[in-house]
């Protein structure tokens, strides 16, 4: 017999007598993205107590302009597949940019999915690379304000309906998404708390306004 | 309006002086107080041993004794919890008997704010600073929290504000002799987190017993007495 | 360095309070942050409705377990990943054994999972000449210094700031005098060598979702992440029971999880892991593998009233609020799970009587149930498990016929009182010690002192 059909069997077993617990369904009763009605400033705040930093503009092209300037004060730089688009718009190409790779670079951009209000929380995808979102001890994550979602169930059906760039499997998630709620952190020492301790230390979420 | 007492196995041997002012304490409230002399042990220390059939045994003496009772009040929260929280499922072929006796039992001061609702009993703690131990079967299984803080208040005392005030004491009945050691340390984090006060309190003999042993052990100078007594000083007469 | 079984309790939870006092203080202080914490963060919901939800869709999931363990392999082969089943910790470690031989692996980067050390991988994969480290940074303290974890959610938190400054000036040379963040950057160098050196990357799996074949892992410092995405294989070991049924569901388990653990509103990092790289990904394991673990939770499953422990999403809520927790840690508990879930799987996962004496290792004061993201019924279960000790005689036989020559005399009032009475005329600080459950008490404390004349004798004479 395999390890399957006896573990299986065994669970069986167990509930031969056992009564259903039905499920609940979702949950109904307050949640904390029913605490505002704006989701883009529910997220800013949730974002800033985590530790996070938040930065907002009206278009692109003033977005991809500040983050230029933010990132010319570092050596090096990783960029994220899905980001490189949104760095470039509007500049002219290659005049400051000079990508590394992300284990050696101080800084990485990247582009979130979306992101939740209730939890603060950008929603990351692998189209994107999942190196750049987490080797560099500074990560900068552009965010389109039409995709910043209320609650995470609903970025998770977000997630799931969108046919994401270079994902071949439609309707499903992507393979790995990672959902980063601000700067890594421990208190592992001495339950004092620390940032940056694996993941980045830093991490700015740079708002778009228009679609 | 009638009351009987149930002293408690703990209570008749160790704080018999406290059960005896319960009795004045609900007299001076206007209650006629009767002890039924069948009265022994609810039953807790066999049942939280795991041993049900030795708590049912004594949870049915218990429930005879008090079956005509229009109210059972008892100085300790634990062995209350024992009757109102644990003994319909122990008695189920008397299911009906044991909720009504579960029904008409309170710890003291649950009885004296809730059945007879008292506020002020006197004043007779004035300039008093006490500390109040919650019990935990008193605070958990009963909801029992502000009932003596607002008695013991009214009467004059400052209750301190104490920050392991509801953290269990390490007392737990057989607990205490089965694993000395982390119980002791239990009782000492209470200890080194105590104010200045005049006196510790609680509804509850066997915390104060616990408390007052390791106290003493760390030749502490401050009382451990039951809420019972303390509060029959509230009253000042 | 391993566990030896709960059996030494009593003795290890007493040298421990007597040898090491800084353990008691550090627990102490971290646990009232966990505490201080978590209230502060069930405050800002609904959270007896959520912890209502949360019970009833975990008892759904066990109850329904064999058909979402079905969806759930189903959906994560339809995904890419390779699913194995493990009826024991043997049988995972040799699952373990072969997928390391078979991708010719020699370095493995750890991220926290308790079930890993249930398991005991670490010293199997050494044994196999696998280089094995653990990356979140209490788990790499406690592995530097060689001793299991003392908590569930924090490893180290039996450590002082101190300890840490001590280890790492004698690993590393670095000066005694630094702090958190300087030890820390020291522990991020020396790990992220070893992370992009790894060829597998180990983890658990807090949710495993039926509904998509996900395996969802929450954390604080990133290290599942890159343990997760960096090297060429991923393995997650995932107990059975952690099973929730949709996608939906951990929507609201991460958050809830998440306050009960540390009281944040989600962990700084959630990941979801459906499998491995895809074409359009930019990087990821090449393999994901789930090993699914049985290891005695089937046999928790089988017990009419203990299965509801199965619920736990090891928050650790219970042991930061457990009052004889807080005095030791969890090392004296002898095995992976301490606290109060500790003592109440035990029993089910290892046998009762390889657990004992931990259902007796409460004072069941209740302050866990309270606390319970899940709403386990822990003190309810401390004495089911009481219960079943006592009809397999394994406790004290002097204990027992105590109890039994106590029942009949209660049964007897006169008896009773009688009995009392000549208790009452020893005493009990110099007799206490010939007595068999007095001596224990008064090694400890100052005996009872009994009261002059017994309540009932001054109801007789007359109260005035
Ligand atoms: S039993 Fe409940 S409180 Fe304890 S670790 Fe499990 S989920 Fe958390």
């Amino acid at each position: 017999m395999t390890a399957r059909s006896s573990i299986l069997d065994r669970v069986r077993i167990a509930l031969a007598n056992r009564e259903v617990v039905a499920h609940p369904g979702s949950f109904e009763g307050w949640r904390p993205f029913m605490h505002s009605g704006n989701p883009t400033e529910q997220f800013t705040e949730m974002f800033e107590k985590a530790g996070g930093e938040v930065v907002s503009f009206k278009t692109q092209a003033e977005a991809s302009l500040w983050v230029r300037g933010f990132l010319a004060d570092f050596d090096s730089l990783s960029v994220g597949e899905l980001a490189r688009g949104r760095l470039n718009e509007d500049a002219e190409p290659d005049k400051w940019i000079e990508e590394t790779d992300p284990s050696a670079a101080e800084a990485g951009a990247s582009l979130a999915f979306g992101a939740v209000a209730e939890t603060g929380s950008l929603i990351m995808t692998p189209q994107d690379g999942r190196r750049a979102q987490l080797l560099p001890p500074v990560h900068v994550v552009f965010l389109d304000q039409a995709k910043i979602y209320k609650g995470l169930s609903e970025g998770f059906v977000a997630l799931k309906n969108e046919v994401l760039p270079g994902d071949n499997e439609s309707g499903g998630l992507p393979s790995a998404v990672g959902l980063h709620s601000g700067p890594s952190k421990s208190a592992d020492i001495g339950q004092v708390l620390v940032k940056g301790v694996h993941g980045p230390g830093r991490v700015v979420a740079v708002i778009i306004e228009s679609a | 309006m009638k009351a009987a007492l149930f002293a408690t196995c703990l209570g008749d041997q160790f704080y018999a002086d406290a059960c005896a002012d319960a009795v004045r304490l609900l007299r001076y409230a206007g209650v006629d107080v009767d002890v039924p002399q069948s009265q022994t042990c609810c039953g807790q220390p066999a049942y939280n041993a795991g041993r049900k059939p030795e708590a049912i045994r004594m949870a049915y003496q218990t429930l005879d004794t008090f079956d005509s009772a229009d109210y059972v009040v008892l100085p300790s929260g634990s062995c209350a919890g024992m009757i109102r929280c644990f003994y319909p499922d122990l008695m189920n072929n008397e299911l009906e008997r044991a909720q009504d006796l579960a029904a008409r039992t309170y710890e003291l001061s649950h009885f004296l704010v809730e059945v007879l609702g008292i506020r002020d009993l006197g004043s007779g703690l004035k300039g008093k600073r006490i500390a109040y131990h919650h019990s935990c079967h008193a605070l958990r299984e009963l909801g029992v929290c502000d009932h003596p803080i607002s008695l013991l208040k009214n009467c004059g005392a400052e209750v301190v504000s104490w920050e392991a005030d509801e953290e269990c004491c390490g007392f737990g009945g057989l607990f205490s002799a089965k694993l000395p050691e982390v119980s002791a340390a239990m009782a000492d984090r209470k200890l080194d987190t105590l104010p200045g006060v005049d006196f510790v309190t609680s509804t509850d003999g066997g915390c104060l017993l616990q408390l007052s042993g390791r106290g003493d052990r760390h030749r502490l100078s401050v009382q451990f007495r039951h809420l019972a007594s303390v509060l029959w000083e509230g009253v000042g007469l | 360095m391993s566990f030896s079984g709960p059996k030494h309790y009593r003795v290890e939870s007493a040298k421990s309070l007597k040898d090491r006092p800084s353990v008691r203080a550090s627990v102490t202080s971290a646990t009232d942050t966990f505490n201080a914490n978590r209230s502060d963060a069930y405050s800002q919901i609904d959270s007896d409705l959520w912890r209502d939800w949360a019970r009833d869709v975990k008892s759904h999931a066990l109850t329904n377990l064999d058909q979402y363990l079905e969806q759930a392999e189903t959906q994560l082969l339809a995904n890419g990943a390779k699913v194995h089943w493990a009826d024991t910790a043997h049988d995972a470690l040799r699952l373990l054994e072969e997928i390391v031989r078979d991708h010719g692996i020699s370095t493995a980067v750890k991220a926290k999972s308790m079930l890993s050390e249930e398991l005991g991988i670490n010293e199997h994969l050494e044994d196999l000449g696998v280089h094995v480290r653990e990356t979140d940074l209490g788990e790499y303290i406690i592995q530097l210094i060689g001793e299991p974890p003392s908590h569930i959610v924090g490893p180290a938190i039996h450590r002082s700031l101190e300890d840490c400054q001590r280890l790492f000036h004698e690993k590393f040379g670095t000066p005694l005098d630094d702090g958190p963040d300087a030890l820390a950057a020291t522990a991020r160098e020396a790990l992220r060598e070893e992370f992009l050196a790894a060829d597998l990357g180990i983890s658990g799996g807090n949710f495993l979702v039926a509904e998509t074949g996900t395996v969802a892992l929450i954390e604080n410092e990133g290290n599942i992440r890159l343990s997760t995405s960096l090297p060429r294989v991923h393995i997650a070991l995932v107990g059975i029971e952690k099973i929730v049924p949709r996608l939906e569901d951990v929507s609201g388990f991460v958050q809830l999880t998440s306050r009960a653990a540390t009281g944040q509103p989600i962990g700084n990092f959630f990941s979801l892991i459906q499998g491995p790289k895809r074409d359009g990904d930019i990087d990821g394991p090449e393999e994901v593998h789930v090993i699914l673990v049985d290891n005695g939770r089937t046999r928790l499953l089988a017990d009419d009233k203990a299965w509801e422990a199965l619920r736990c999403v090891r928050c650790g809520a219970c042991l930061n609020i457990c009052p004889v927790y807080r005095q030791t840690g969890g090392h004296p508990y002898g095995w992976t799970y301490s606290g109060p879930i500790g003592a109440i799987i035990a029993p089910g996962m290892l046998g009762i009587e390889e657990a004992m004496p931990l259902p007796y290792a409460s004072s069941l004061c209740g302050a866990c149930v309270d606390e319970c993201p899940v709403r386990i019924p822990i003190p309810e279960l401390l004495l089911h498990w009481r219960e079943k000790a006592v009809e397999k005689g394994l406790t004290s036989a002097i204990e027992s016929a105590g109890i039994k020559a106590y029942t009949k005399a209660a049964e007897r009032p006169a008896i009773f009182r009688a009995a009392g009475a000549m208790l009452r005329h020893i005493p009990l600080e110099a007799g206490g010690r010939a007595l068999p459950i007095l001596s224990d008490w008064v090694k400890e404390r100052s005996a009872p002192k009994s009261s002059k004349k017994s309540f009932m004798q001054q109801w007789k004479e007359g109260i005035e």
